[in-house]
Parts: C-alpha cells; structure tokens; sequence
C-alpha cells in the first residue's frame, strides 16, 4: 500500500518486456469478465495441475525430462531392431534374384546400387516412423509444451530465449521444420541464434548412422548411444547459443508467456495419422533424392578412369574419397568415410547410404567393413561429426530463405564444420587418454 | 484443494509410509544397477545399464518429494506419487515392449536373436514396477477391507 500523499513510483516501462505487459492487459480484460460473470468457489485443483505441479516443478522438472526423452529414444531403438532385420531379410531375398541378372552391369546397378543404397536406407524406416511416433504422442499430449516450459527456466538463466526451445524440439524430426518454425522467436538477434543452433539438434535423417554405428560397435547399450547423441546435440546447441548471444548477437533475452493447454490423452487415430504423415516424408525422400543418390554413388564406384567395372579402389568415388582423405586423417576416417560425409551434404541419410554402395560395390558388407576399417573411439568420432557437420541442402536452403542472407547462410555451413571437426577431434583426444 | 472427483483419501499417513519405502526400494535397486554396470560391484543379468539406473533414481527422487507432504495430510503429495507411478509405468511398458519384440526375433530365427535369452531383459524396471504394483494391490484390497470391517461395526453399533 502506498501512503497518502505519496506518489506511486512510475514504472520504467524500457525494462518491461512489451509480452508482459501485453499478457497482464489481456488477463486484466479476461478477469474483468470473469468477475461479472463467475461465482468464484473455492480454488480446486483438476487432474492437469496435479500434474503440472511435479513436471513442472523448480528440480524435478529437468530429470523428468531426460527420463521421458530417453524413454522415446529407447522406445524408437529397440522396438525398431527386429522390424529393421525383416525389411533386411526382405532385400536380402531380392537381391539373390537381382544379382543373377545376365548383364553383370545391370545386375550391379540393381543390387549393389539400388538395393544396397535405397532399400539398405529403407530398413530405417521402422526407427524413423517410431521416433515420429513418440514425438505425435508427448505433442498430443500436452507434455511437449511443457518441456519447453522446463527448459525455458534452464536457458534463460543462460541468458538465451525459452522460446527458441520449441523449434529445437521440433528439430528432433526435421532441420527443415526447425528453422522455419524460430518465426515464432521475437527479436532478431535471438531468432537468428535459434536458426544457427537448430540444425545441431539430431534430425530423422541421422538416425540411421546412430543406429548402425552404435548397433555395430556399442551392441549392449545402442539405445543409450542413441539417446546420448541426442542429448549431445542439446548441449551442443545451448553451447554455441551461448556463445553468439555472448559475443556477435548479443541482446536481452525476454520471457516466455505460455498458455499450457490441459493435458489430453492422445488418440491412437490422432498419433498414428501425424507419425505417419511425416515418415511418409521420409519414404518419399527415399524413392526421389536418395534414389538418384545412390545410382550417382553407384556410377562413381564402378566407374573410373580406365573404364566401367573397375575395382572401387580404382573408381571416381576412390579418387574423390582420398582427395579429402588427409583431411579427415586426424579424425581416423578413411576415403570410404570421406566419401559418405560428401554425400551427407544433400541428405543425412546419404552418409550411410554412400557408405553402403561403395562397401557393396568393392564386395564388402558394410558392418563387417566397418569394424575392420574403424576403431570404436573412431565410430564416437564419426556419430559427433555427423550430429555437427554442415546441415543438409533443404536446411540450408530454408537458412537463406528465413534469413534473406547469403553471409549468415555461409557462416551456418562454417561454423557447423569447424565446431564438428574440433568436437570429433576432442573426442580422439580425449577418448585415447582415458579409454584406449 | 483437489475436485472431489479426483477420490484422494484425506488421511495421507500410510500413503506417505507406502510411498518413502517405494521410493527407497528404486533409490537402492538404482544405485546398486549403477554400481554394478561400472563394475564396483559384481555384474548383475539385467543390470547393466548405466542410464537405466540414473533414471530409476530419478523415478525414487519424485516418490520422495511426495512424503513431506503426504505426510503432513497434504494432498499435493499424491501429484508426486502419480507421476512417480506413470514414470515407472512407462518404463514397465517399454522393457515388456522390448521383451517381446526380441521374442518375435528369436521365434523368426533370425541371426541376431538366435542367441536370445529372456534373462537378460528382465531388468530392474520391469520388476519393481510389478513389485510396485502388487503393493499397491495390497494396500487397495487392505484398506477396502478395513472399511467394511469399520463399516459393519459401526453399522452394528447403530443398530
């Protein structure tokens, strides 16, 4: 209360952030009617509260929210691993009719190429149509907002927007669908900081190296791999946000005002019809882009300089893979490796799916090449700079698009090159001290 | 504080007594799957996760912040305890998931699952969520049985 006489001190409407006084407007209005309208009783409690009351709660908020990240993860994994082996089996069986074709050409192109690239990508169909399973299901049911809301807390006190979580949460399915949604971030500097942290945030598309990778060298605990490469990406973006609104985007992080809605259980019509809406993206990626991928990826590993069906380490994908060997040398990563990570360029899935032909085409299976040709330390190395590298060509497309900028559009590919390279290469540091 | 139709009991005494040794059961079985999967105590079939025990521990952490108030008749408690019982309900639902998808693998015969063993999944999730449950089984029939005792008592002493 204020004594008569005295002045009410005025606000200093600068420091107020323009959502919060808007917000208290819009509740002054919303009460006003409510008093004319409503007998107020006696507070109680529904159901959503109770619930908001742990999930949201100042300590318990944040590990409730790895538990349920890594139930989706673990969830998206394991259930996925006999599903995967079918759709393995089933282009196995394929392949014993495509490989005796008379035009060993032909026969090569269809089975080493086609079926080797294309359908070795579609055994990662089961995983990616599950981890857009689990996102439709914590979106359906409200919890995902509230995830937001948990960490909103965290990064602010990191100086960053809480509303910049929403996008990267959405970057779990796709890069594309991230950058585009930071729309909804105010302020330039904090949108720009969301568009260049999205893409660190683990796509769809890399799961299927996780998966493999993780699969082939970490059998016991693939599901935890996974799931810590997740999170990694999650630190990784905090990081660097940190370091641009610190240092070239620096500007006032304002609050997040959140209307949660009550939480709703999800319909198995509802959550199925969204998962299968964005994993038939995939499927059409898969028959389009990574189609034509893998018969350009199959051309350059049977063709060479002297001819057609030269050995692979004689072919263009040989050559184009040791000319950015010394590179990736520090890193472990041989020219096959090399030649995947070129290709990831156009798509994420195309690491794998490269890596797939090349191991074909020279009569390798790709696990067994794997384990012969890298070390685990190596394989960790490998999983860090696929989550960092340059993100896709539709993520950058969209970068230039939401940004109208070629420059920031070139620092997103840069600094994303340079980070994956220093992180890998600290992974070999550091792993080789302590674990090798 | 909560709608009626929420049906919480107002006496939080014993619900509070339930829920600490509930959430001291996932607190020990969680430190000992961490000390296992590190190798300081000896491997245990089914405990071998190290993130698995993190996360038992933090299912113990939600159950114990609910025995403060619990016990102090505050219904806010039951919150902590419904959470704590959907957190570990998930991590029942995924292990028998796992379980039995492994098994659809090793009845196909396939090269992976031929070597399958249903030992190795029966981890510390699975069971101390039917450890859990059957308590709470325990409890509801107990405490039903308890108020029709009381009930025809007082019921007798009317008449």
């Amino acid at each position: 209360m204020i004594p008569h006489g005295e002045q009410e001190p005025e606000l200093d409407l600068e420091f107020i952030d323009p959502q919060i006084l808007l917000a208290d407007e819009r509740y002054e209005v919303i009460g006003n009617i409510l008093r004319e309208v409503y007998e107020p009783g006696q507070g109680k409690w529904i159901l959503s509260d109770m619930f908001d009351r742990v999930l949201l709660h100042r300590y318990l908020g944040l590990p409730i929210f790895l538990v349920v990240m890594w139930a989706m993860f673990h969830f998206t994994f394991e259930i996925s691993l006999v599903f995967m082996e079918m759709i393995t089996q089933f282009f196995g069986w394929l392949g014993t009719f495509t490989s005796q074709i008379p035009n060993p050409l032909l026969a090569s192109l269809l089975t080493d190429g086609i079926l080797g690239g294309v359908g070795f990508i579609l055994t990662f169909v089961p995983p990616i149509f599950f981890l857009y399973l689990s996102i439709s299901i914590l979106e359906d049911t409200g919890y995902l907002s509230r995830a937001a809301f948990v960490m909103d807390r965290f990064m602010m006190k990191m100086g960053l927007h809480g509303r910049s979580f929403i996008p990267l949460l959405l970057g779990f399915g796709c890069s594309v669908a991230a950058v585009m949604a930071t729309r909804t971030v105010d302020g330039k500097s904090n949108r720009l900081t969301t568009i260049l942290v999205s893409p660190l945030m683990s796509c769809a598309g890399r799961l299927p190296i996780y998966i493999l990778i993780a699969g082939v060298f970490f059998p016991t605990i693939a599901g935890t791999v996974v799931f810590l490469m997740y999170m990694l990406g999650i630190v990784m973006a905090i990081v660097m946000a940190i370091i641009f609104k610190k240092t070239i985007l620096r500007e006032e992080s304002s609050s997040m005002i959140m209307e949660l809605s009550q939480y709703q259980i999800p319909t198995a019509h509802g959550s199925f019809r969204h998962m299968w809406d964005r994993g038939i993206q995939f499927v059409k990626t898969a028959g389009t882009y990574l189609l034509a991928g893998s018969i350009i990826m199959w051309a350059l590993s049977s063709f060479g300089p002297a001819g057609v069906s030269v050995p692979v380490d004689e072919s263009f994908a040989d050559i184009l893979g040791r000319f950015f060997e010394p590179v990736f040398l520090p890193l472990g990563f041989s020219w096959q490796v090399a030649t995947g990570l070129i290709f990831g360029f156009l798509a994420k899935e195309a690491v794998i799916q490269s890596l797939a032909i090349v191991y074909a085409v020279g009569g390798i299976a790709l696990e067994a090449a794997l384990i012969s040709s890298i070390t685990p330390l190596t394989a960790v190395a490998l999983m860090v700079f696929v989550l960092l590298y340059v993100p896709c060509l539709a993520t950058v497309g969209t970068i230039k698009k939401e940004t109208g900028s070629l420059k920031w559009t070139g620092f997103s590919i840069v600094y994303q090159l340079v980070l994956a390279y220093f992180v890998a290469i600290l992974v070999i540091i550091i792993g080789g001290a302590f674990f090798v | 504080m909560y709608r009626d139709e929420l049906n919480l009991p107002e006496e939080g005494r014993w619900p509070s007594f339930f829920t600490l040794v509930i959430g001291l059961g996932y607190l020990l079985v969680g430190s000992i799957q961490i000390l296992s999967s590190i190798g300081i105590v000896a491997p245990i079939i089914g405990f071998s996760d190290l993130i698995s025990g993190f996360l038992l521990i933090i299912v113990a952490l939600v159950f114990l912040t609910g025995v403060r108030p619990l016990s102090m008749n505050n219904q806010e408690g039951y919150a902590f305890i419904s959470v704590g019982y959907i957190l570990a309900a998930v991590m029942f639902a995924l292990q028998v998931l796992v379980i039995l998808t492994n098994a659809l693998g090793w009845f196909l015969q396939f090269e992976d699952w031929i070597s399958w063993n249903i030992s190795n999944d029966i981890t510390p999730s699975l069971w101390m969520f039917i450890i859990l449950m059957t308590g709470t089984g325990s409890l509801w029939v107990v405490g039903n049985m308890r108020e029709k005792i009381l009930g025809s008592r007082e019921g007798g002493l009317k008449l």
